[in-house]
């Protein structure tokens, strides 16, 4: 049993394990306790999840804090986990959403205390997993658990339509996932009962297995990312969700497609990827375009900001599909500077839902006018979503163009229109909701963001603002485990 | 201004580029209209249509309907009466027996 630290199992462990204490709280009067519970254990679980970026080795892009022990020997099943400089600012970024959902949740959520924050703290464990599992079985088993919180999220503490919403989100990444389980039995047979991602990668494929092993995990990852078309799920959830749901689905669950095409497409089928890498960059293009122009038609805001996340999640799929070091981190710059805005973004418009009860930007207009605070944050979140320089939201766009610039043109200009689009819609909707005159008495009785409130969108606000100014330090992790991935990538596995 | 009836003759005189000039070259109207108004009905059609008609419409619910219709279909064969499955399986005896007397022949 190699195992070099126990952070990873405690990324993983803690806040599930401090989410079923929460749930014991269950009383009316402990409503309370659980929220302080919670908001500790959100808080050890960023604390066990600092050493990680601490601790890492830039210069590697082997798979570090490595832990594995047997867990089901008859079918060499292990319990491993370890992160390389891909997976790494992932946990990071989970973790350190999980303590916003729960301290955004304080005072909205008001029935099924216990149950709602416990959900989101096993979640949050659940994903960690996501990230650290280097056994396709554990990842799977992660994949696939972190459905069942977000399902309940969805569905009891969502909208109207909560339960098609619910429902939709289920079967749409089931069905995906299953594709993918077929892939983990074939390769496991190729490679004579291993599990191991690792050896997975390794395993020398023919172009015909390549191709079908690559559309299985494309099935699965697809719908999460949500590539077009597999994307209409996305919306739905996120206008039925609770405003913490909604942000845990464009922060992290969405990552989780685009980390699958790194870790599993590309290194275990790169000559297929290649192969298709004009498709995926096709159904990107059609992302970015066609869903910004969707997201300038949209009423709802949790609507257009759900449009807007698939439109830049096409960008870091064409990012990946490119094949050139810029493209690739300039779409890990972009999940997570998406991290952080989509996440700033649904965190603003639940300010506005908690005060207000409506999502239907025509319910509002000029804000600005009785709530100055939040209309500085609105604004600038939506500047970073729009991609302005100096906000996270540049440099992964400019990245990413930059490096499809130098594969063709055409790709460039098309995803450049992003700019355009992304501004058009993100403004206008700032425009009628923020400024003009007091639209209605709703905007007229509004009362500024409080402290709670103000801590949280400040945070988001600094890491957008270190990010855009000086991104060295993500990218500084990344960039060798890029380099390995696409020197694999390159050297193909035909021969 | 000592002589106003200059501009003002100016104006009348050359009205078109007046107009012209004061209306920015009509851009503003041009980007309003064709630009923006364009790219705002370009995405409601492409939502109405690709997203809502297309997708969640035929392939999403679509197939959730063909489910629940050939479901409907098919629960008409499980009436649960004992006399529609025996005449059923009869019908199937008989074929059969047809069959292989057919075959023997």
């Amino acid at each position: 049993m190699q195992t070099s630290s126990y952070i990873l199992s405690l990324t993983i462990w803690v806040p599930i394990v401090i989410g079923i204490l929460v749930l014991f709280l269950h009383h009316d009067g402990q409503k309370n306790a659980a929220r302080w519970v919670a908001l500790l254990g959100s808080l050890l679980g960023l604390a066990v999840a600092i050493p990680l970026w601490a601790g890492f080795d830039n210069g590697s892009s082997a798979m570090q804090f490595v832990e594995r022990f047997v867990w089901i020997p008859r079918y060499n099943i292990h319990y491993a986990l370890g992160v390389d400089g891909i997976a790494m600012l992932f946990v990071l970024l989970n973790s350190f959403t999980t303590v916003l959902v729960i301290a955004a949740a304080w005072q909205v959520i008001a029935e099924k205390v216990s149950q709602y924050l416990a959900a989101f703290l096993i979640m949050s464990g659940l994903i960690n997993g996501v990230f650290a599992a280097t056994d396709a079985i554990l990842f799977y088993l992660f994949f696939e658990a972190m459905l069942i919180p977000m399902f309940l999220i969805i569905g009891i503490w969502g909208g109207p339509r909560r339960v098609y919403a619910a429902v939709k989100f289920f079967l749409y990444t089931l069905l995906g996932s299953l594709l993918m389980l077929a892939a983990l039995i074939y390769l496991y047979n190729v490679t004579n009962g291993s599990f191991d991602i690792v050896d997975f990668q390794r395993v020398p494929l023919g172009m015909t297995a390549q191709t079908l092993i690559f559309l299985a995990f494309f099935a699965s990852f697809a719908v999460k990312v949500p590539m077009w078309p597999v994307h209409t799920w996305l919306p739905d959830a996120h206008v039925e969700a609770p405003t913490g749901g909604s942000v845990v689905l464009a922060a992290i669950t969405l990552k989780i497609g685009a980390y699958g095409f790194l870790r599993f497409n590309l290194p275990i089928a790169p000559d297929a990827a290649q192969a298709l890498s004009g498709f995926m960059i096709a159904l990107s293009l059609i992302a970015v375009i066609y869903i910004g122009l969707v997201a300038l038609a949209q009423s709802d805001m949790k609507k257009l900001v759900a449009y807007s996340s698939i439109s830049h999640m096409g960008f870091v799929t064409l990012g990946f599909f490119i094949f050139n070091t810029q493209g690739v981190e300039g779409g890990l710059v972009q999940m997570i500077s998406h991290g952080f805005i989509s996440a700033a973004m649904f965190l603003c418009i639940g300010v506005l839902y908690d005060r207000v009860h409506s999502r239907e930007i025509s319910a509002y207009g000029g804000v600005v006018n009785t709530m100055p605070k939040f209309a500085f944050f609105a604004v600038f979140f939506a500047m970073a979503n729009s991609g302005l320089p100096a906000t996270s939201g540049f440099v992964g766009e400019f990245m990413v163009i930059l490096g499809a610039m130098k594969v063709n043109f055409w790709y460039a200009f098309a995803a450049a229109t992003t700019l355009i689009l992304g501004a058009a819609y993100t403004l206008w909707m700032v425009k009628r909701v923020i400024f003009g005159d007091i639209a209605n008495d709703n905007v007229r009785n509004l009362t500024d963001i409080n402290a709670r409130e103000l801590v949280i969108l400040t945070a988001l606000a600094l890491l957008v603002l270190y990010m855009g100014v000086y991104p060295k330090p993500f990218t500084d992790v990344m960039h060798v485990s890029v380099d390995a991935l696409l020197k694999h990538v390159a050297l193909g596995k035909l021969n | 201004m000592k002589r106003p009836d200059i501009p003002e003759a100016i104006k009348t005189r050359f009205s078109f580029i007046h107009r012209l000039l004061e209306n920015k070259y009509y851009l503003d109207q041009f980007n309003e209209t064709v630009f923006a108004n364009g790219a705002r009905k370009l995405g409601h059609a492409l939502w109405k249509f690709g997203d809502v008609t297309i997708i969640d419409g035929i392939m999403v619910n679509g197939t959730a309907k063909v489910i629940g219709w050939s479901a409907g279909v098919a629960r008409q064969i499980q009436t649960g009466y004992l006399y529609s499955y025996a005449f059923w399986m009869i019908l199937g005896v008989f074929g059969l027996l047809s069959i292989v007397f057919l075959k023997l022949n």
